[in-house]
């Protein structure tokens, strides 16, 4: 396998493997940002408490005795199913399990503060059991409650009388208004899941086997039971709803997008066969994209996925631009057209990414992930249009398009009439009706139309829970630590219940265990566990029959086993289970959680903020009511930054894009025009914005920032042709508008609200934008002088070349090794070459003449590029310390140079930019030369620093400015038979003559031949080359001239010319190390070689 | 008795206030279309009366005295015990549950009840007295009636299968001479019987509005044990 084909196997591996670890998850608190208290709440209450975890199933029949047969008949056989299902209740626990009830007794008078248990055993003493029986037998005679007469008919003694505990605790509530309706004839069965965690797809399977045998157990009751209902909601309904309503609208999203993209692209070009590479390279796109997904995140969630349909609009762009500009130029060669292109599409991606990612500091884990993807898709996606799909399409010539049925528009809008109407009508509709609202409800989470949430309206309607319960999540590392906690907050409840902020509240104190209390009250419950055959007697005399002690009996057993076993923290019957399963569960951490329940009054929002403020610390409290505007809040707080920081990105994306404040700003107005125009529609509309349909607002940002880099570099290519900025880069985004507009537009009746609301707010903001970028922006941008403003490459240096950057490359070259500086400089030349093609432009053009060929001159450029970076790193190295003088090693012609010392007539080393030239002073000082180095003032305070540098390598510098006396210095060293270097091209004004170079026109430094002039001195041509084994110096032979004709200007400048054409052979041999990055050569009407007169 | 079955004792005591107002007639539907006829003048009605309670959990019955007054369509107050030990009140659409001794009182919407396994006999309570034969033989079957030479009992079964559960069969005992109420028997599932003897019985006084007035004040602990959370 050749060299490229390893790199292409390599690429691969990281691919495969992300495609190998992808997998998708439908779990939306994995959207959510855990560590806001409402989301970890509900995180915590739905994934630790079997009440979140299972299936009801509900039966509603006319008659009770129907619904309660067919949910005995359903929980039954469900039961058998042990494959599927854990456990199946349509009763409460302890309507199975009565003899239950005592030991649950037993255990929760254990668990009672010891005043309480030490106050039973001072009524229960022997003097008092008269007393006590005789106050049943009143009860029992004149009680008009009837929960109290079946209490005490069974408990003489009054042991059911806890303290704090719940009657549910203990068994005596008999729960029907868990599992039935008042009148019975509604019935719930809990499922709970053979298996502890599901994923979306796992959920959806096991959901549909379960309704299968529900469906098949009511087939087979007496008569079939017509009129017997029955509906599914509950955690796994939920998830199977949500998830597979999602993950189905996002497929028919695609497919929808994909086939409008089509659609539009045969209308426009009545070509299949670009379209047939248009989806290969968005599919391409998509693959790639979800492998780098895989290889960073591992799982991506069914939501995060929708960045799928954005990345299809996005990236769609960028090929029909690419294809469009080929139609318009069949005759180019792909990499001219993505010479073309590619800044736009570039900047478009790089800009639209960075707006993506900006979304991580929004505080919302999913639409980070959402944005993280989109931002990998663009970039990956321009890489495709511009590497694959043009070069596939452009092998052959387009059709010609004159079939198409979008054809250019006869009158392209021009002037600001149009933007004047816009912005009056949005302005009208805003000041007038204002702007959209901002719903905090949690009801986008939730499917438009759903049986799960309309069988949970109708449980909640049938059991007369009208309020949305709040939940309390208490955590701890021990049942201790949880009780308290539990004490404190009941405090806290109590007093909201007081001021009627909340209507009730259940936590599960009463049934939550204490050690510690067990621990003191076990030796008194022995004792009276001991008196058993004393309270039956007793009983017995007052007239209660041994039935009537059967409670009294199992409680006093329970506290007898309670000796074999101290360190029994709960209890174990069936019954307790299932109790405890509702309200405690363990934590990750091995810690302990319990759950109450909190009936607000009113404002769900406001009572919720209020609890979270009251109750002790660590007790989270949540809903799903104030999820919506705990999400909200957590995002506002950070919206400020999130835009400053989009700003700053958009800024310096747009300045790298454009180079020119005024198309910056014209970006700007096109976005806040485009926003309005949309918020304007919206409000006319009457929609309002929520939690999902936020989403849009980057995804809008994105696609407008993309349409102003594509319309405005595309007005600088066709400056006032409006017409052919139409017919390329215009029906290009109108197919891509028109794409999202259709694929967005696809999910208004998405089966869930929240995304239908985000993709209508989508389609009508990519509408907007359309509008405002491709019918009111080239107007703006001709208007404000766009088609006059010089398009020229770049006159001067770059703005990185100066102190900062170069100090910071002296840290590179100390603390990284060779190989890895080298490589960081190499890469980091390639992204500039991609992010200022016009620097890389003007190398190519400088070239062109040495090479006499583009594409030769294209590629020197390219390796150009590279040299000057692999030399920067050598010349920081070494003046850092890591490159030792001895790697420039003596060349050829090195005797011209000991022959030109000795004469003492003083020797100008003259070189152009070429090579490494400051290597040459290490090899003078070798030689026992000490050189001055003639050099033009440096940008931004290098000056200083390379003068520095050079005097710690034993080199002077002088610094030729506007000082007219500087030469005087170098005439005199000269004289006295001193080394001076001089570089003689890209010279400053005052020393610039034209001469000939490569048989064109070009700038050199008259400098050399005026000090040959006045001092005599041999002017020797050197060049310090980088080969294969590193740095060589070479001596010319010197340039003889006649010291007297030089009196003459003209001949000092033929002269120049031909100390420059002595290198004219090095330069043609390595064009790669020729370092100029402005132009050289001077265009026919460009900026002229000027000569002193 | 079994805990369930108590759970709606104090209703089926209540609906047969209610109902023996209604069964006054001689003789099967003739003796109850005469006793519907006299029924409409009856306006107001109270009485003393023995509750004699035979519990599963005790050897020997209790027993305990009361009064009872009842005015149409849909007031009463029941009083168990002398002095008071508990009171049952309704007044407009509430239904009072009261133990005067602890000062605490349970209240119950009737509303509350509308749905649950009594809805029939809570009919004939919101509704006042069941005026005609048709609305009765909705609720009840008859399955007999006791002769002696002083009363009619009549042996009724609630017709809707969760009534019958709870209340499997009940006795309204009336005089045969004066078609006036005699007693009441509740008989529950798990065998739990519950009597009440009336004496001194008297129709169409002027009774005096505070019997219906709840007798609470801010002292009082008010509790609703039915009211959804």
């Amino acid at each position: 396998m050749n060299r490229r084909g390893w790199l292409w196997l390599l690429c691969a591996i990281p691919l495969v493997v992300g495609l190998a670890r992808l997998r998708f998850d439908a779990d939306i608190f994995n959207l959510l940002p855990s560590d806001l208290p409402a989301v970890r709440g509900l995180q915590l209450q739905q994934q630790n408490f079997s009440n979140a975890r299972e299936l009801l199933v509900t039966l509603h029949a006319a008659d009770a005795e129907v619904a309660g047969n067919g949910a005995r008949a359903i929980a039954n056989h469900l039961a058998t199913r042990t494959h599927l299902v854990r456990s199946a209740r349509w009763q409460p626990p302890w309507l199975e399990q009565p003899a239950d009830a005592a030991e649950n007794l037993a255990w929760l008078w254990l668990q009672q503060p010891p005043a309480e248990f030490a106050a039973l055993a001072t009524k229960l003493t022997a003097t008092n059991l008269t007393t006590v029986l005789a106050a049943a037998r009143e009860t029992l005679a004149t009680s008009l409650d009837p929960q109290e007469l079946a209490r005490r008919s069974y408990d003489p003694f009054g042991l059911t009388q806890l303290p704090v505990a719940s009657a549910a605790g203990a068994g005596f509530d008999l729960g029907s208004g868990i599992f039935a309706s008042a009148d019975g004839t509604y019935r719930i069965i809990f499922v709970e899941p053979a298996r502890e965690r599901m994923n979306y797809r796992e959920a959806g399977e096991w959901f549909s086997a379960v309704r299968a045998e529900v469906a098949q157990t009511v087939a087979a009751l007496p008569n079939g039971a017509p009129d017997l209902h029955v509906s599914f909601t509950g955690g796994p309904a939920f998830l199977s709803e949500i998830s597979g309503g999602m993950e189905s609208d996002l497929k028919s999203s695609v497919f929808t997008t994909v086939l409008v993209i089509a659609g539009l692209f045969w209308l426009a070009h009545r070509s299949w066969r670009p379209l047939g590479w248009l989806i290969v390279a968005l599919l391409l796109t998509l693959l790639l994209t979800l492998a780098l997904g895989g290889l960073v995140f591992g799982t991506l969630n069914v939501v995060s996925l929708g960045f799928a349909a954005v990345l299809l609009g996005l990236t769609v762009d960028y090929g029909l631009v690419s294809y469009q500009e080929f139609v318009a130029a069949p005759d180019k060669s792909p990499a001219e057209i993505r010479h073309e292109v590619a800044p736009g599409i570039g900047y478009s991606a790089a800009t639209t990414a960075g707006t993506f990612l900006l979304l991580g500091f929004a505080g919302l884990p999913g639409l980070a992930q959402l944005g993280v993807l989109t931002a990998l898709g663009l970039l990956v996606g321009a890489g495709v249009m511009l590497f694959v799909f043009l070069p596939l399409v452009a092998r052959r010539r387009p059709a010609l398009a004159s079939g198409s049925a979008l054809v250019p528009v006869k009158k392209f809008p021009v002037g600001m009439f149009p933007t004047v109407a816009v912005v009056l009508a949005a302005i009208a509709v805003l000041a007038g009706r204002g702007t959209p609202r901002i719903t905090a409800s949690a009801d986008p989470l939730r499917p438009r139309s759903s049986a799960a949430y309309d069988a949970m309206d109708e449980l909640k309607l049938r059991l007369g829970r009208t309020n949305e319960p709040m939940w309390a999540v208490f955590s701890g590392r021990d049942e201790i630590a949880v009780a308290r906690q539990l004490e404190a907050a009941n405090a806290v409840l109590a007093a909201a219940k007081d001021r009627g902020e909340i209507s009730s509240f259940d936590l599960p104190a009463g049934f939550w265990p204490r050690p510690d209390f067990a621990a003191i009250n076990r030796p008194a419950a022995l004792a009276l566990a001991a008196r058993g055959e004393e309270f039956r007697t007793q009983a017995e005399a007052a007239g209660f029959t041994v039935d009537a002690l059967g409670l009294t009996r199992g409680l006093l057993a329970a506290w007898s086993r309670a000796r074999l076993d101290p360190s029994s923290t709960w209890p174990t019957n069936s019954t307790a289970k299932w109790l405890v399963s509702q309200f405690a569960a363990r934590d990750a951490d091995g810690g302990w959680l319990a759950l109450g329940v909190i009936q607000p009054t009113g404002n769900s929002d406001r009572t919720h903020a209020g609890l979270a403020a009251s109750l002790p610390a660590g007790v989270l409290v949540t809903s799903w009511e104030s999820l919506g505007a705990s999400l909200l809040g957590h995002v506002a707080r950070r919206v400020s930054l999130l835009m400053v920081l989009i700003a700053l990105v958009l800024v310096g994306c747009l300045w790298l894009a454009f180079r020119r404040w005024r198309e910056v700003a014209l970006s700007f107005a096109a976005l806040a025009l485009s926003f309005s125009l949309l918020l304007a529609l919206m409000t006319l509309i009457g929609w309002s914005w929520n939690l999902l349909s936020l989403v849009a607002l980057p995804l809008l940002l994105g696609s407008s920032v993309d349409s102003t880099i594509h319309v405005q570099l595309a007005l600088r290519r066709h400056g006032p042709d409006l017409r052919a900025l139409w017919g390329t880069t215009g029906k290009a985004l109108l197919l891509c508008a028109g794409a999202n507009i259709a694929g967005f537009g696809s999910l208004a009746w998405s089966s869930n609200l929240g995304l239908a609301s985000l993709d209508l707010v989508c389609a009508v903001g990519v509408g907007c934008v359309f509008v405002v970028c491709v019918g009111l922006l080239p107007a703006w941008w001709q208007i404000l002088g766009g088609g006059q403003e010089d398009t020229s490459k770049p006159l001067r240096v770059s703005s990185l070349y100066g102190a900062r950057i170069w100090r910071a490359g002296l840290k590179l070259g100390r603390m990284f090794p060779p190989v890895l500086a080298h490589g960081l400089a190499r890469m980091a030349a390639a992204v500039y070459v991609f992010v200022r093609p016009s620097r890389f432009a003007v190398v190519v053009e400088n070239l062109r003449p040495v090479l006499g060929d583009e594409a030769a001159a294209r590629r020197a450029a390219r390796r150009n590029f590279s040299e000057f970076a692999r030399k920067l790193v050598d010349l920081w190295r070494y003046e850092a310390g890591g490159l030792s003088a001895e790697a420039v090693r003596s060349g050829s012609g090195w005797d011209h140079f000991a022959a030109a010392v000795s004469s003492g007539s003083g020797v100008l080393l003259v070189t152009p930019h070429l090579g490494n030239w400051e290597f040459g002073a290490p090899l003078l000082t070798r030689l026992g030369v000490r050189p001055l180095v003639l050099t033009a003032p440096e940008p931004g305070g290098l000056t200083e620093a390379r003068v520095a540098a050079r005097a710690r390598q034993g080199v002077d510098t002088l610094v030729v400015g506007s000082d007219p006396f500087a030469f005087v210095e170098v005439i005199q060293r000269l004289q006295k038979g001193g080394v001076v270097a001089l570089l003689v091209d890209r010279p400053p004004a005052p020393t610039r003559v034209g001469v000939e170079l490569f048989g064109q026109p070009f700038a050199a430094s008259i400098a050399a031949a005026e000090l040959a002039r006045a001092s005599g001195c041999v002017v020797l041509p050197v060049c310090i080359l980088r080969d294969a084994q590193g740095y060589r110096a070479d001596a010319l032979p010197p340039v003889a001239y006649d010291r007297a004709a030089l009196g003459d200007r003209a001949a000092r400048i033929a002269f120049t010319g031909r100390i420059l054409r002595v290198f004219e052979p090095v330069i043609r041999q390595h064009p790669d190390q020729w370092f100029h990055f402005v132009p050289v050569w001077p265009e026919a009407d460009g900026p002229v070689v000027t000569t002193r007169p | 008795m079994n805990p369930q079955h108590f759970r709606n004792l104090l209703l089926p005591l209540l609906f047969l206030l209610g109902a023996t107002a209604v069964l006054a007639g001689p003789e099967d539907d003739a003796l109850l279309d005469r006793w519907l006829a006299r029924q409409t003048n009856v306006i107001a009605w109270s009485a003393e009366f023995v509750q004699t309670r035979h519990l599963k959990a005790l050897t020997q019955p209790l027993t305990t005295p009361g009064r009872v007054w009842f005015v149409a369509p849909d007031k009463f107050r029941w009083e168990l015990g002398t002095p008071a030990q508990s009171i049952a009140l309704r007044a407009r659409d509430d239904l009072l549950i009261i133990a005067p001794r602890l000062k605490r009182a349970e209240r119950y919407s009737l509303a509350d009840f509308a749905l649950g396994p009594m809805k029939d006999a809570l009919a004939l309570l919101d509704t006042g007295f069941p005026r005609d034969a048709t609305d009765f033989h909705r609720r009840f079957d008859l399955l007999g009636i006791g002769r002696t030479n002083a009363t009619y009992a009549f042996l009724l079964q609630p017709r809707a299968a969760a009534a019958r559960k709870l209340l499997p069969e009940l006795t309204i005992i009336i005089g045969t001479h004066d078609f006036r109420l005699n007693a009441t028997e509740l008989v529950f599932t798990d065998g739990s019987r519950l009597r009440n003897d009336f004496t001194n019985a008297a129709e169409n006084q002027v009774m005096d509005p505070a019997l219906f007035a709840p007798p609470m004040d801010a002292t009082w602990k008010v509790t609703e044990p039915l009211k959804p959370k």
